[in-house]
């Protein structure tokens, strides 16, 4: 074998060292190191279009609730998380979510006060190659509404009264899971009022029941 | 430390220029050293009597990808960073062919002939010349032309986007493709010209 090798020409040798490190290239995978993605353009809009992208509180809540795998994402700075955050969510900094290499096929629901930042997390994870990743519809104002105090009105037809007892149970799982729950009212953005008056608002949504 | 130096600070727009010069030295004295300063030996490959153009080229182009990947696998090169021109499919296309009709009227490429004009050779020297009045005249005709010029714009369009493959597989169907190539360089050279005498 070395007899064999030695007697290639130089030429012979350097096409030898190109076949090799040309196969290695096949093996080697990307050379980007996430500095780059290449996106589908149209996979993006087709989620969004078909609203894939994001869930509901109640679908939330009740994945939490059946202890479905599913990793919640908080992207609020680390005060608005102490103050209060959902059941089993982590906090965390979008670049340290994009750093993170877990799987790319786990659950994961994004979540921020309004949505607009979860949505941009949303976007570069779907980037990053993130096949189940959600934000939650209405983010954290969302949850606390429809959630942590449901209400309905009067008037409301028969299916908004289904789905107002199914939320009333939904919330009084979720005090008793987070039973040192501290909301602060002026998140819930149901009615402008000062915050002197935050407990009895927190009474008001079982009205009308 | 990591590359492209340029695009991350290393050195400034001037200091870009005099690299700039000591390449472009280096690749004029390197055409030269492989035998691009004479027409006849450039022309000869047309003939397929010495196709060193196309194993000089094709080196060139295997060691840049292979360097390029590695590079970049290793994270010493932000491959993204890279400058790639853009691709303008038709004006392309067209401009190959004039720049491949100038090849086998002139017997030189652009890089090609400043060497030649850089040896002394009186043809090398007619063709820069040429070039350099194309070149004006390019720029003179540029606002008529330019909507042909800037048709079928494709944006940084490069083999993997052409071929959907993965970048590594890109590379090794390249390389097999040289090596395939250099082979049949060499037989064709032996079929065209068995005496294996070079044209000086």
């Amino acid at each position: 074998m070395n007899t064999k090798f030695s007697s290639f020409s130089l030429n012979q040798r350097l096409a030898l060292l190109a076949g090799l490190l040309g196969f290695l290239a096949l093996v080697a995978g990307s050379p980007f190191r996430n500095q780059s993605v290449t996106i589908d353009l149209k996979e993006l809009a087709r989620a969004i279009e078909s609203e894939n992208d994001h869930i509901s509180a109640d679908q939330l809540a009740e994945w939490i609730m059946l202890k479905s795998p599913v990793r919640v994402i908080d992207l609020r700075d680390s005060i608005s998380f102490l103050t209060y955050h959902i059941p089993t969510a982590e906090c965390m900094t979008m670049e340290k979510l994009l750093e993170e290499n877990t799987s790319k096929d786990g659950k994961l629901v994004l979540y921020s006060e309004g949505g607009i930042h979860a949505a941009q997390a949303w976007m570069l994870l779907k980037a990053k190659g993130h096949t189940n990743v959600y934000t939650l519809k209405g983010g954290l104002t969302s949850w606390k509404e429809d959630i942590l105090f449901p209400a309905v009105s009067g008037a409301a037809s028969p299916e908004e009264r289904v789905l107002f007892a199914r939320r009333k149970a939904l919330s009084e799982y979720f005090r008793i899971v987070t039973p040192s729950l501290q909301v602060d009212s002026s998140a819930v953005h149901r009615k402008p009022k000062p915050p002197v008056k935050v407990k009895a608002e927190r009474e008001r949504p079982w009205e009308g029941c | 430390m990591n590359a492209p130096f340029y695009k991350f600070g290393l050195f400034g727009e001037d200091a870009s220029l005099l690299v700039a010069l000591f390449i472009g030295i280096g690749f004029g004295f390197f055409l030269e050293r492989a035998g691009f300063g004479s027409a006849r030996k450039l022309a000869a490959q047309f003939y397929f009597t010495d196709l060193r153009v196309f194993k000089v080229m094709f080196v060139a182009i295997v060691t840049a990808m292979l360097g390029a990947f590695w590079l970049s696998w290793l994270g010493l090169l932000d491959y993204t960073q890279v400058t790639v021109p853009s691709t303008y499919l038709v004006p392309q296309i067209f401009g190959g062919l004039v720049f491949g009709v100038g090849f086998v009227m002139g017997g030189y490429c652009p890089g090609t002939c400043c060497v030649a004009a850089a040896t002394g050779r009186l043809d090398g020297v007619v063709h820069l010349f040429g070039m350099i009045s194309g070149i004006l005249i390019f720029g003179e005709l540029y606002s008529f032309i330019e909507g042909f010029y800037t048709s079928t714009p494709m944006g940084r369009f490069t083999l993997p986007d052409l071929l959907q493959l993965p970048f590594g597989l890109t590379v090794f169907l390249v390389v097999l493709l040289a090596l395939a190539g250099f082979a049949a360089a060499e037989r064709l050279e032996k079929k065209f010209n068995p005496s294996g005498e070079i044209p000086s």
